[in-house]
């Protein structure tokens, strides 16, 4: 038992050692309720994947059906062929989203984490325009496939013309997206970027955020 | 001066006197996230106090009385606002490599956590600097009272100290 204040010096320099531990223990435990947070918050993006894989299978076996029954040749053969492709690269982005979320190793430093995320934010946010974009065009395909009418044949002027908003709208989404991109508008991008990331990626990488803000502390 | 120029070496004596901060934190500081707290404001204030700092002083001196101010305010509003004087309430975590193989530490510990405690905001400055054999000049110098005033300080704190561990030690028996 101690007596004496000298005698608590040797406790004294143990002190550090024993805080520089607690806060040792102290980020430990936070770094595990952050990553179970951001493992958690994901879930609904592994989800919508799945979601969109399925929508994938659907849209692949709607235009086998159709280019199988029409290899003759016409507007029908081609909008099968279409929604074929279509359905082979919805499920090639969903099942890559779904590959980058299971690569992620939650038991690598926070900055690699962080990494990761941002990998499969750029991938989300490209596999999107991919999988979405197309559909200014690609929804003369599906109805096609889905009726089994071949509208190029019946009501081309019908096509043409909605065929031809399809492109102007391509093309002005093509221009906003730059222009939403020039300096100066960073804020209004990002805003856009977020959005099109989707809520579980940012809420995921603002906890990774905050890990790393205590990290550097 | 640039604020490179400044940069550079603040963060490089800041680092290598960041168990000062850390133990007067400690010392302050209720919990984990008290002593976090308190750590980044000893840091912020002495960063805002850089300009001023006379370079031909001693930097462990200046640093010292900057973090004591920080964490004897930082005592004295917990003291307002709740009553509490506690300290290092979570100290009991499992020790470090070097240290298990001193099983009277955690005792030892104990006894100072509890010390401590019952010491009023000036006091606990004090018992710091004599802890960390600062000498008696220097203590006069951060706490702002002469030597022989010091030395007077000293000695009554080490009386109420061994009174204290006297009533602890009633405590535990």
């Amino acid at each position: 038992m101690i007596t004496e204040l000298d005698e608590l010096k040797s406790a004294w320099s143990a002190l550090d050692r024993r805080l520089i531990r607690q806060h040792a223990i102290s980020f430990a435990q936070l770094r595990d309720q952050r990553l179970a947070r951001t493992r958690r918050g994901l879930r609904p993006l592994v989800l919508g994947q799945i979601v969109l894989m399925a929508f994938g299978v659907v849209m692949l076996l709607l235009g086998v059906a159709t280019w199988t029954n029409h290899r003759g040749g016409g507007g029908l053969l081609v909008a099968g062929v279409l929604l074929h492709l279509f359905g082979v690269i919805t499920i090639i982005a969903g099942g890559s989203t779904l590959g980058l979320v299971a690569r992620i190793d939650y038991a690598a430093p926070v900055l690699h984490i962080q990494r990761q995320l941002l990998r499969l934010r750029r991938w989300y946010i490209a596999s999107g325009a991919v999988v979405g974009l197309p559909w200014w065009l690609l929804w003369i395909a599906f109805i096609m496939c889905l009726g089994q009418v071949d509208l190029w044949a019946s009501a081309p002027g019908f096509v043409l013309i909605n065929g031809a908003i399809g492109v102007v709208g391509l093309l002005a989404t093509w221009w906003l997206h730059r222009w939403l991109h020039r300096p100066g508008r960073e804020a209004m991008a990002q805003r856009l970027d977020d959005g099109a990331a989707g809520r579980s990626i940012v809420r995921a990488q603002a906890e990774l955020d905050d890990l790393a803000r205590f990290e550097q502390e | 001066m640039s604020a490179t120029d400044s940069d550079d070496p603040f963060t490089a004596l800041l680092e290598q006197h960041l168990p000062i901060v850390r133990k007067v934190a400690g010392a302050y500081g209720a919990d984990a996230s008290d002593r976090q707290d308190l750590m980044q404001e000893i840091a912020m204030q002495l960063w805002k106090a850089w300009p001023r700092y006379d370079r031909t002083r001693p930097f462990a001196t200046w640093m010292y009385r900057i973090a004591l101010n920080v964490g004897i305010s930082s005592l004295r509003t917990r003291m307002r606002r709740s009553g509490s004087m506690r300290s290092l309430q979570d100290l009991a975590v499992e020790p470090a490599a070097e240290d298990a193989r001193r099983p009277e530490l955690d005792e030892h510990l104990e006894q100072l956590r509890r010390v401590i405690d019952r010491l009023g905001a000036l006091d606990r400055a004090l018992l710091i600097l004599y802890l960390d054999d600062r000498p008696q000049r220097e203590i006069g110098e951060v706490l702002g009272l002469t030597e022989t005033n010091v030395a007077t300080k000293i000695a009554r704190l080490k009386q109420r100290v061994r009174e204290r561990l006297e009533v602890i030690e009633r405590e535990t028996t």
